[in-house]
C-alpha cells in the first residue's frame, strides 16, 4: 500500500468554504481572508478545531477553519 | 472581540443587535430571548404538553433542546418521509433526533410514511401535477396533516416547530411580492387552536438562523448535517440568500421587516385570517375527520386515497 503525505508549509492555512479548501496566509486576520472568498459571513458560522470563532481572529499556521453553512430550506 | 457581558473572548458577533458574546453568556442570552418572545406572544406556559416537531436538523433540534433545558413538558414528533436520494436522508435524520431523545431521556413518536402509506414522499409527488420533479408542495401538505393528526390524538394543548427568523422573513417576502393577503394573514408566531387544531406556536420566529445553528454547535447538539436534497434550487432558499445579502449591507433589516409586518398584523392590516379560521371549523373531512376548506375529502386524502 502506498500512503501520501502532504505537509502544509508552517505559514499556510485553509479554510473550508462550499465544499472546497482554499490555501490562505497565516497571521492574517480571518476578516481579510472572508473578503477576498467573498464569503457572506451572515450565512455563515467560522469553526475552528471544533470551536466557534469570531471573525476578527488571527488566521494560525496550520489552522485549519471550516465555514459552516447556516441557511437551510426547502 | 470580547464578550460584551464579561469581556472574555466572544465565540459569536451579531452586528444586527450590536452584540458579541462568549459561549458562556451566548447559552444564556439565547434561551431568554426565546423565553421573552414565549412570554410577549402569549405561547404557552408550564402547564402545557407541548409536542415539537424535529426534522433531525440544527433548528428543530435546538428548539426541543431549549424548550427542555427551560423546564417546559414536551415530546418530539419526528415523520419519516423515507427521502433516500442516494444518502439515506429520511432515515439518516430520524437517527438523529431518535439519539437526541435518548440522550435526554425524551419521548420521540415517529411516524413512518411508508408504514402507514404504502408510499414514500417522493413516490407520493409523483403521482401529483403540483409535486412532480419537485415535492416541497406535498411535502409541506403531508407534514402539516400528520402533525396536526398527532397533536390533535395525543391531546397536546402545543403544537411548537423549529421555524426561525429567515424562514419568516423568507415567507413573508415571497408572500408580500405576491400580495397573498390571506398568507400574509397567517404568517404570525401563534395560531391560536381551533376546532381539530392544537395551537401552534413558533418560539424561534425572532431568532436568526445562525443564532439557532450557533446554539446547536455550543450545546453539543449532533444533527443532520445535510441538506434535503430537494432544496436545492428552491424558492425559499433564493430569498434567504437575498435577504442575507441585504443583512450584510444593513444589519436588522430582516428583523425589522418581520416585526414591522407584526405591527401591521396588529393593526388589521390583513383581516383575512379570521374569516379563514372560522370557514375551518365549520367543515370536516368525510374521511379523516380533519377540518377542510373544501366540502369534499380533505386535499391529504385525495392524496392518498389515489394511490
Amino acid at each position: 500500500m502506498r500512503l501520501q503525505l502532504s505537509i502544509m508549509p508552517e505559514s499556510i492555512a485553509t479554510i473550508k468554504y462550499h465544499g472546497k479548501e482554499h490555501s490562505v496566509r497565516a497571521n492574517l486576520p480571518l476578516i481579510k481572508a472572508v473578503k477576498m472568498l467573498k464569503i457572506p459571513l451572515n450565512s455563515y458560522l467560522i469553526i475552528r478545531n471544533g470551536e466557534l470563532i469570531t471573525e476578527d481572529e488571527l488566521i494560525l499556521p496550520g489552522d485549519r477553519i471550516e465555514m459552516l453553512p447556516v441557511i437551510s430550506g426547502g | 472581540m470580547r464578550c460584551r457581558t464579561c469581556g472574555s473572548k466572544a465565540v459569536i458577533n451579531m452586528p444586527q443587535h450590536h452584540l458579541a458574546l462568549c459561549k458562556e453568556h451566548y447559552l444564556e442570552w439565547l434561551p431568554a430571548q426565546t423565553q421573552r418572545d414565549i412570554v410577549k406572544f402569549k405561547m404557552f406556559e408550564r402547564s402545557d404538553r407541548i409536542l415539537v416537531a424535529v426534522s433531525g436538523g440544527k433548528d428543530s433540534l435546538a428548539l426541543w433542546d431549549l424548550l427542555w433545558q427551560l423546564g417546559y413538558q414536551t415530546e418530539g414528533l419526528y415523520i419519516n418521509l423515507g427521502i433516500d436520494s442516494g444518502i439515506a436522508y429520511s432515515q439518516r435524520s430520524g437517527e438523529f433526533a431518535q439519539a437526541f431523545a435518548s440522550d435526554r431521556g425524551l419521548k420521540l413518536i415517529t411516524i413512518d410514511l411508508v408504514s402507514n402509506y404504502r408510499e414514500t414522499l417522493p413516490q407520493m409527488a409523483a403521482r401529483t401535477q403540483r409535486g412532480r420533479g419537485k415535492p416541497c408542495s406535498v411535502c409541506g401538505l403531508v407534514k402539516r396533516h400528520i402533525i396536526n393528526h398527532v397533536s390533535v390524538q395525543g391531546n397536546y394543548s402545543v403544537l411548537a416547530t423549529g421555524h426561525n427568523l429567515d424562514d419568516e422573513a423568507a415567507i413573508l417576502l415571497a408572500n408580500t411580492l405576491d400580495w397573498s393577503l390571506e398568507h400574509l394573514s397567517r404568517s404570525q408566531p401563534v395560531l391560536q387552536a381551533a376546532p381539530g387544531f392544537a395551537r401552534k406556536v413558533k418560539p424561534f420566529c425572532r431568532i436568526y438562523e445562525r443564532e439557532s445553528a450557533a446554539y446547536s454547535i455550543l450545546r453539543g447538539i449532533t444533527f443532520m448535517p445535510d441538506e434535503c436534497p430537494y432544496a436545492f434550487g428552491s424558492k425559499q432558499l433564493y430569498f434567504k440568500t437575498h435577504l442575507n445579502d441585504w443583512e450584510g449591507k444593513m444589519p436588522g433589516v430582516k428583523l425589522r421587516f418581520y416585526t414591522n409586518y407584526l405591527e401591521a398584523l396588529d393593526a388589521g392590516a390583513f383581516p383575512a385570517r379570521q374569516e379563514s379560521i372560522a370557514k375551518l371549523g365549520t367543515q370536516r373531512c368525510p374521511s379523516c375527520g380533519q377540518p377542510t376548506t373544501t366540502g369534499g375529502q380533505c386535499a391529504f386524502c385525495l392524496l392518498v386515497n389515489k394511490s
